[in-house]
């Protein structure tokens, strides 16, 4: 076999190994793995504010659940960013 | 995002790439990727398929027949005989099939052109030598 012929030969190969590899079906592993961890990028924010939220709300005099609130919609925005820029980043 | 320098030499010249995020490429032991801030090494790679990504997230493909990989201080140069860049995976092969005959034809060009030279330089001698020759015998 020429060189000509190796190269083009194994340059097919290459691009029909990639080709299948692209289309094979996701593992359930990879699928949990990756669920997973857009789920915790969405969550521990949230669970963080919320937290975070309520102990300031104990510091203030009376029943308030404004630091709560205001902390939990703030987790879910940096959630929503953190998994939007970790799916970008894998795709 | 960390980015390096791609430097790809080859017997016509050579090409550079800024901006480059990814470079994946298969050496003896198998297909390997070098990321920004990679330890320094070189790599002997193998017939077939190479390619990278920039920041934009656009993947180049280059078919080359081995050569040798070095990367060092966000720099990687790649040292082969010849390579054959493309955008379009799917196509690649076909370009480097494409590219093949057109190098064919100027090697072809080429040989035709020096067997002309040659012939008329040939007929130019005869000539020369059949005018000595009738100036002698006059």
């Amino acid at each position: 076999m020429s060189d000509r012929d190796r190269l083009l030969e194994d340059t097919a190969r290459d691009v029909r190994r990639l080709q299948a590899r692209e289309r094979a079906p996701a593992t359930w592993a990879g699928i949990a793995f990756y669920g997973g961890t857009v789920g915790l990028l969405f969550v521990v924010p949230i669970v963080g504010g919320a937290y975070l939220g309520r102990w300031l709300d104990s510091l203030s005099a009376g029943y308030s659940v404004r630091w709560t609130v205001s902390l939990i919609v703030l987790g879910i925005a940096l959630g929503a960013y953190n998994a939007y820029l970790f799916m970008k980043q894998r795709r | 995002m960390k980015r390096f320098t791609l430097q790809l030499h080859d017997s016509r010249g050579s090409d550079r790439f800024d901006d480059i995020v990814q470079f994946i490429a298969a050496d003896g032991s198998g297909s390997f990727g070098v990321l920004a801030g990679h330890a320094r090494m070189v790599a002997v790679l193998r017939y077939g398929l190479a390619r990278f990504v920039d920041s934009a997230g656009h993947w180049r493909y280059l078919a080359l027949p081995g050569g040798v990989l070095a990367c060092a201080d966000r720099r990687v140069r790649l040292a082969t005989m010849r390579y054959f860049l493309g955008d379009e995976r799917a196509s690649i092969c076909r370009q480097l099939a494409d590219e093949m005959a057109r190098s064919d034809s100027d090697v072809h060009r080429s040989r035709a052109t020096l067997s002309e030279i040659e012939h008329a330089l040939l007929r130019r001698l005869g000539e020369l030598s059949g005018g000595t020759a009738k100036e002698v015998s006059t």
